[in-house]
């Protein structure tokens, strides 16, 4: 007998569409990881070649260079401050905050100095086991951070830090925000402890009590973060680092910089943004960081630290970013200050310091943010000469009170 | 032989077909308010989004005057105000006539 | 002492969740294929999933889920067996007593004086996600009482107090609905197809769009910075970008969960209720409300607002019971006064709103639509905003604060916020505007045979675009912001 095969058309049609639909599914499985992968090598390829200026002074891709002028000993005070874990000890230790003002030398060649270590080679030349400087600044930074990076200061050395130096711009008080990197600071026990006893001790100053009650994270349950890991996380640790093997991921960071960089470029075209455009102080903000920096004051005064606070240079030609009305009530506001904590803060004006031949100017050979302005005037960053020039004023003007509060240290904590 | 005809469930259903006919009224002009829309009894109002979940507390409290009964609103579930047929049932079901 | 969410935990943003993930499925196909009960091992198999995932936040919080579970289960056998408003209120009781214990005592006892019952309390942790079981847990013993036909065995209620794509933050979802797909989960390849999409969709919506709202492009800029970091000094300009920074970082938050959850239910077959549904389209607030966390506000609605609304026949009741019930819903988030006063704002817009339906009822008032609509859509979105900044405000203060702001015509003149942050909130809140329109346009073009097979061929690239644009974004930290209610 003859099999008679029988079919239903209707069960043919399900199944071709059904394969059908495999098909599509397997088509765009595939083609998303093809694309996802060629992309991200892409990607990784670009952010390699563009890496993005970390917030963070970056102090380990830097050297010193020889240069007509400077010793042996000048070359090794100089490193020294690029690699504090290594330099010998001293008697007091000068923690040199600010902006990008303090390491940033745009149009020097590699191995320049910057004016923390002019500030140190000077000071080694008068007394070379006197003070140890270790740079704090970060582009950008705002009072906040500031205060933030000074309470942290105990953490990452052996003892408080006996002097803080600073230079104070308009652009730090304009701004508040903290940055995670400088945020996660609050986290370490002694800084959290320290910050909500700042808080609680001086309610009078609100507006920066809010600020930093917004920085209060939850503490570390010991000092150490690796000890507080749990499994899940360890196994998530483990997991990152096995991705980071692929360029893309282990990029990311780089990419996002270079993503704020090319969005940075963007906005600047369609807003026509340039270097010299006024930027406006707005009341608040600027009152909050005068409350910050007093609270900073008090902090130092507390704890037997000396503040050498200067008004950073301002470049003085027109069109300029920085209202002449808004520094000149800054200039008010600080003196006040540094009036009422004199003992404790030494103010020092050094916004005419700089000549006009010794600005930078912004070229396209600069990486990051800098390349943005190629061909306008810099208003923040000078030459490596007039790094010079304003830690020789330094040395000039609060040296030998530097040198004396070195055989005084600070109270300890 | 003739059977009896049972003129109490007539009047049972027609008195059930009126409520359900005033019930229909009322969701159209006081609930929906919309022209061109159509609501039989099976329906679905809440599910396919033609009134909002909040009128129906305004259709319970025409439901226990239309039916004369005193329903536990914590005894109802979601479907079982969907739609009108369902109402209805549910009164049948949980409800207690009222003094 | 409140846990922090998620430092420590298998978090729904990391690389071990998206393995956890296959692995589960693969051993669900393990077991169904080679167990002579796979119903039974495949049911054993998933609450050991999930007591794992939820045992990597805390011990001590799954010792209070199973806790909860098998008291919760004996009410539901001790209800079943009589069910009387008398039993239900005992059920109803405990879990209140719960959530009173784990998560408002605490707050409150950290404004009595120092003591010892106050340390005790400030000592007493907060489950993750027991806002979310517990209202599972009345939702089961209402229906109990409602005399649904539901005969779920101990290991089935305890998986659907525990299943981990909800345990953490919902959907809440409903016995109902879950048991049966707990018994026959029958995952297509729809289901993983649509699955995978979705928490593609919703890791996007969480890791890049939420976290640049919240976290600001660059550190120190966003929402959080607006509403933490800023004491004062905020114009009516910055304090309308917050309210859209914070709903559609919102939004794009819990909706982003919400999809990543449903999305990792379905690829096992699981259908979980959807939470969100393009809710700043509403052009009411009684819309709104059936489009944002509609898990929760309907269950809101059948469980507090239904048998409040209906104990007394009075309109001036009905009003009330919508106030009250939202105000509840408030409270839910926290015992703070800023949510209480959100949830009772929320009340009045839609008691507000019924009184307009009543005002257009009684005056026989008809709008042209594209007024109605439009209008109704403007007055909605506006409305909704301002409530966000009571809600997100740290305190009542703040919020009176950035309200003035608002009223005072002349603080229009400038804003205070970083630019960047201003510009990204209004190309996010339009682009979402612009997409949901595109996909009203899609959705009417999908017949077109042409259309779907451009949609396929071009859908890699999104998926490609999506998936970089998250890992590269994952370097931030992200945290779910639904995790500390």
């Amino acid at each position: 007998m003859t099999e008679v095969k029988t079919s239903t058309p209707g069960a043919g049609a399900a199944a071709s569409a059904r394969r059908m639909t495999a098909l599509r599914r397997g088509y765009v499985v595939a083609m998303s990881l093809l694309l996802t992968v060629l992309a991200g090598n892409w990607l990784a390829t670009v952010a390699g070649q563009n890496i993005y200026e970390k917030d963070e002074a970056r102090t380990d891709r830097q050297f010193v260079a020889p240069a007509p002028g400077l010793s042996p000993a000048d070359l090794a005070e100089g490193q020294a401050v690029l690699t504090p874990g290594e330099a010998p000890s001293t008697r007091a230790q000068l923690f040199y905050l600010g902006d990008s003002q303090v390491f940033s030398r745009p149009d020097a060649p590699p191995g320049a100095l910057n004016s923390a270590q002019w500030l140190q080679i000077l000071l080694a030349r008068q007394d070379d086991r006197a003070v140890r400087v270790r740079i704090g600044a970060s582009p950008g930074m705002d009072i906040s951070e500031m205060l933030l990076k000074a309470l942290s200061a105990a953490e990452q050395n052996p003892r408080q830090d006996d002097v803080i130096v600073t230079d104070l711009a308009l652009a730090e008080m304009r701004e508040l925000g903290v940055r995670a990197e400088i945020t996660s600071l609050a986290a370490q026990p002694t800084v959290n402890s320290d910050l909500k006893s700042l808080i609680s001790s001086n309610p009078d100053l609100r507006d920066a009590d809010k600020t930093l009650e917004a920085l209060l994270t939850p503490q570390q349950e010991s000092g150490n973060p690796a000890a507080d890991k749990s499994l899940a996380e360890k196994i998530e640790d483990t997991l990152q680092r096995k991705a980071d093997s692929w360029s893309f991921f282990a990029q990311r960071e780089n990419l996002v910089g270079l993503g704020l960089l090319r969005y940075a470029q963007w906005e600047h075209r369609l807003l026509h943004i340039t270097a010299d455009k006024r930027i406006p102080t707005h009341a608040e903000p600027y009152r909050t960081n005068v409350q910050l920096l007093e609270l900073l004051m008090r902090y130092a005064q507390a704890r037997d630290m000396h503040l050498v606070l200067f008004f950073g240079p301002v470049r003085s030609i027109e069109p300029n970013p920085d209202d002449p009305d808004d520094l000149e009530r800054m200039h008010r506001d600080v003196l006040r200050l540094c009036e009422r904590y004199s003992a404790t803060a030494t103010c020092l004006d050094y916004s005419h310091l700089i000549p006009e031949g010794m600005w930078a100017e912004y070229s396209s050979n600069q990486r990051g943010a800098f390349a943005l302005m190629a061909g306008q005037h810099d208003f923040y960053h000078y030459t490596e000469a007039a790094h010079q020039a304003l830690a020789e004023k330094i040395v000039s003007d609060a040296g030998s009170k530097i040198l004396q509060w070195s055989n005084q240290p600070a109270g300890a904590h | 032989m003739t059977e009896a005809i049972n003129t109490d469930s007539i009047n049972v259903d027609a008195a059930k077909n009126e409520a359900i006919r005033q019930m229909t009224d009322y969701i159209l002009k006081e609930i929906v308010r919309r022209p061109g829309v159509e609501v039989t009894p099976d329906t679905p109002l809440v599910s396919s989004g033609l009134i909002d979940s909040f009128a129906l507390v305004e259709i319970f409290v025409k439901l226990e005057k239309l039916t004369n009964r005193r329903i536990p609103a914590a005894k109802i579930q979601p479907k079982d105000m969907d739609t009108i047929s369902s109402m209805f049932a549910t009164a049948e079901r949980l409800g207690k006539p009222r003094q | 002492m409140v846990e922090s969410a998620g430092r420590c935990a298998l978090n729904l943003l990391s690389l071990s969740y998206l393995l956890f993930i296959p692995l589960v499925w693969v051993l669900t196909r393990l077991v169904n294929s080679v167990t002579a009960r796979p119903m039974k091992a495949r049911q054993l198999l998933w609450l050991a999933a999930s007591y794992l995932f939820y045992a990597t936040w805390s011990l001590k919080f799954l010792c209070v889920l199973v806790v909860s579970s098998l008291v919760n289960y004996a009410l539901g056998i001790y209800l079943k067996r009589k069910p009387t408003a008398g039993r239900l209120w005992v059920g109803i009781g405990f879990n209140l007593l719960m959530l009173a214990v784990f998560k408002y005592l605490p707050v409150w006892s950290s404004h009595l004086g120092q003591g010892h019952h106050s340390w005790l309390l400030e000592n007493v942790i907060l489950p993750v996600g027991v806002s979310f079981w517990t209202f599972e847990a009345l939702s089961y013993l209402f229906d109990i009482y409602r005399e649904e036909d539901l005969d779920p065995s101990l290991t089935e209620f305890c998986l659907y107090m525990a299943f981990w794509p909800t345990v953490l933050s919902g959907p809440v979802c409903r016995m109902p609905e879950l048991l049966p797909q707990f018994r026959n989960p029958q995952p297509t390849g729809d289901d993983i197809a649509d699955g995978v999409r979705r928490i593609v969709l919703g890791l996007f919506m969480k890791t890049v769009l939420s976290q640049i709202l919240g976290s600001g492009l660059r550190p120190g800029e966003g929402v959080d910075f607006g509403f933490n970091q800023m004491a004062r000094g905020w114009t009516g300009l910055d304090v309308w970008i917050l309210a859209i920074g914070f709903a559609f970082q919102m939004y794009f938050d819990f909706a982003g969960y919400s999809n990543i959850v449903i999305g990792t239910a379905r690829v096992f077959g699981i259908t979980l209720r959807e939470n969100f549904r393009d809710p700043f389209l509403s052009t009411s607030p009684a819309e709104f409300w059936t489009r944002w966390h509609m898990s929760l506000s309907s269950w809101i609605r059948d469980y507090v607002f239904m048998p409040l609304a209906t104990w007394r026949p009075q309109v001036w009741w009905r009003h009330a019971s919508l106030v009250i019930a939202m105000m509840l819903f408030g409270f839910w988030h926290g015992a703070d006064w800023t949510y209480i006063v959100w949830g009772a704002l929320q009340g009045l817009l839609l008691v507000s709103h019924r009184q307009f339906q009543q005002f257009e009822r009684r005056s026989n008032l008809q709008l042209p639509p594209i007024v109605s609509s439009l209008g109704g859509w403007a007055i909605t979105f506006c409305a909704m905003l301002l409530s966000w900044v009571v809600f997100r405000a740290n305190d009542l203060h703040q919020a009176r604060l950035m309200f003035h702001a608002l009223v005072h015509f002349s603080s229009y003149r400038h804003f205070v916020l970083p630019r960047n942050f201003v510009l990204m909130t209004v190309v996010i809140a339009v682009s979402y505007f612009v997409i949901a329109g595109l996909r009203r346009l899609a959705e009417n073009m999908k017949q077109s045979p042409v259309v779907l097979r451009i949609g396929w061929a071009l859908s890699p690239v999104m998926y490609s675009v999506a998936v970089l644009a998250i890992v590269i974004m994952s370097i931030h930290k992200a945290v779910f912001v639904y995790l500390q209610f």
